[in-house]
């Protein structure tokens, strides 16, 4: 694969910190990622005045409706009299963020960075779905008048033809994801339900329904990245960053393989030989997936090489994916349970690694010491891949 | 065929879209005491226990330190002209019959300032420097908006 690793120092993650997620703060953007901030700061006894360099992620503008958004929120962020970067790949900023914070770090430029995540999506009326009517290609697609949920639905619907699949199947992921959310204290739609709950709800665009579906919500995360010679001053459990990948396919749906997320293997493939991973099944402890949508677990735990293609929903049912499972996939409870305020939901991933594989997760906890973890999240246009893989 | 190298424009296909979103913003939990404060006609600012600066408008936090500001203090109104401009065009570039004067204000103590309508002067008369009060609207007409300030105006001795 094309990419050099020569010359990068380690990085680690050395703090982290994350608000509640909510259908609707009270607190300005800004105020959401000042308390993420400070709560990362304060978890590892570092002040802003330690902070070199500050990466902020923040999903469209137009959740927020403030232009340059990143730029608005970067006083909240500790940014004030910094260098500033914001990333913005839409639904695989959390990830990407991070990503650039592990650039920032592994090229020698800095030796701490914050790395900021905030949405605040109640803000955009009639509903933040409306801010995505313009993704689709102005003369071929708009006048139809299409909506996220086409997407998801003729993806969700491609996947289940392709494999045979139910949408029982597919909905034990929502009632997994909401049950491991039961134990988190920052989340939204934290539930006990079971798969008939599921098939039962609301119809959207079929096979999509209600409780297939992550909430709209508002939050923010934050997470403190350092040097090796700055993590080892700062803490005694550092957490590496082993590698990241992240990849794009093409701006259009109709050209990308809809059962089959193509560009998370090419992320997750660059993460894998950049950390020396051969065989990610055995490798990689815990994961947590990208999951706004119950399918799309499925589908990035096969595109993440985690599952063969098509029997993700078998090993589900069989309880791979259990949080003391054989291979535990968002223990965290995820966008479904957590709550999906964009970029910040992507990051509070890679939080819940930190303290998975610190031993800090509390009531979620994975048993047996798990040593590797896997986030992974996806946006832009529906194509984008974005991989991080740490480790203690 | 490239737009630039029509003769008639209308000739390029095109249509015509917006993206329909209003947002609703909150004033977030700073903003919620020194809204308040300008119903009540009071200016309020925040000010940081840690390096004693003290920040208007308000934030929730000090962007020296980055503690939370927490502690309010009661401004006196009156300030000083920082710069000022002399606005002739509106939005839609039409031209103002009454150009508007737009200055901004910093008072003594704070960090930041207000940038608001200088009114009962002329253009002629603004100078840098020069100090001015702030004129709240009658309390029956405020509503917890910047514009619950009317305008600042010079400052009258008393
Ligand atoms: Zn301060």
């Amino acid at each position: 694969m094309a990419f050099r690793r020569t010359g990068l120092r380690r990085v680690a993650v050395v703090g982290a910190g994350m608000t509640k997620f909510v259908r609707r703060a009270q607190e300005t953007a800004q105020e959401l990622a000042f308390h993420a901030s400070r709560l990362a700061l304060d978890s590892c006894g570092l002040r802003i005045q330690d902070i070199g360099a500050v990466c902020l992620g923040t999903a469209p503008d137009a959740f927020d409706g403030v232009h340059m958004n990143g730029e608005y929120l970067s006083d909240g962020a500790g940014a004030y009299g910094k260098p500033f970067m914001r990333a913005y790949v839409g639904g695989g900023t959390g990830v990407f963020s991070v990503i650039q914070g592990w650039y920032h770090v592994a090229s020698g430029l800095f030796d701490a960075v914050l790395v900021v995540c905030e949405e605040k999506m109640s803000s955009c009326l009639p509903h933040p779905q409306a801010a995505f009517l313009t993704i689709f290609d102005h003369t071929t697609e708009r006048p139809l008048k299409p909506n996220l949920l086409w997407i998801f639905a003729l993806e969700m619907n491609r996947y289940m033809q392709k494999y045979g699949l139910s949408k029982k199947d597919i909905a034990r992921v929502a009632v997994k994801n909401k049950r491991n959310a039961m134990d988190h204290p920052a989340a939204q739609l934290a539930a006990e339900i079971t798969v008939e709950d599921v098939l039962n709800s609301e119809v959207l665009a079929w096979p999509v329904q209600r409780l297939d579906v992550s909430p709209t919500s508002d939050g923010a995360v934050a997470v403190i990245l350092a040097s090796e010679d700055a993590a080892k001053r700062i803490t005694d459990k550092p957490v590496w960053i082993k590698s990241v990948g992240w990849c794009l396919d093409s701006a259009y749906w109709t050209n990308r393989d809809l059962s089959y997320p193509e560009y998370v293997e090419r992320a997750a493939r660059m993460a894998y030989e950049m950390a020396g991973i051969k065989e990610p099944r055995k490798e990689i402890h815990i994961v947590e997936p990208y999951d706004p949508f119950d399918y799309k677990e499925l589908h990035h735990l096969e595109g993440l090489l985690l599952a063969p293609k098509g029997e993700a929903p078998r090993l589900l049912a069989e309880g791979v994916f259990d949080r003391d499972g054989d291979l535990p996939a968002t223990p965290s409870g995820g966008l479904l349970g957590v709550g999906n305020p964009i970029a910040a939901a992507g990051l509070m991933k890679v939080a819940e690694l930190f303290w998975q594989l610190r031993g800090e997760a509390g009531k979620r906890q994975v048993p047996g010491n798990p040593r590797t973890g896997l986030a992974q999240a996806w946006g832009d246009l529906m194509q984008v891949g974005t991989v991080a893989i740490l480790g203690v | 065929m490239p737009l630039d190298k029509l003769s008639h424009p209308q000739q390029a296909r095109a249509w015509f879209d917006n993206i329909p979103i209003q947002n609703q913003y909150t004033v977030g939990i700073a903003g919620e005491v020194f809204f308040r404060g300008l119903m009540d006609g009071k200016l309020l600012a925040a000010h940081c226990q840690e390096c004693g600066r003290t920040f208007l408008p308000p934030t929730l936090y000090c962007g020296n330190c980055f503690s939370t500001s927490g502690e309010w203090r009661e401004i006196v109104p009156h300030g000083v002209i920082d710069t000022f401009t002399v606005v002739h065009l509106d939005l839609e570039d039409n031209r103002l019959e009454q150009p508007e004067l737009i200055a901004l204000v910093r008072f003594e103590g704070c960090e930041g300032g207000l940038i608001h309508r200088l009114g009962e002067i002329d253009a002629a008369q603004v100078e840098v420097g020069m100090p001015v009060e702030v004129v709240f609207r009658p309390p029956q007409e405020r509503e917890g908006s910047i514009l619950d300030i009317a305008h600042v105006r010079p400052l009258t001795k008393s």
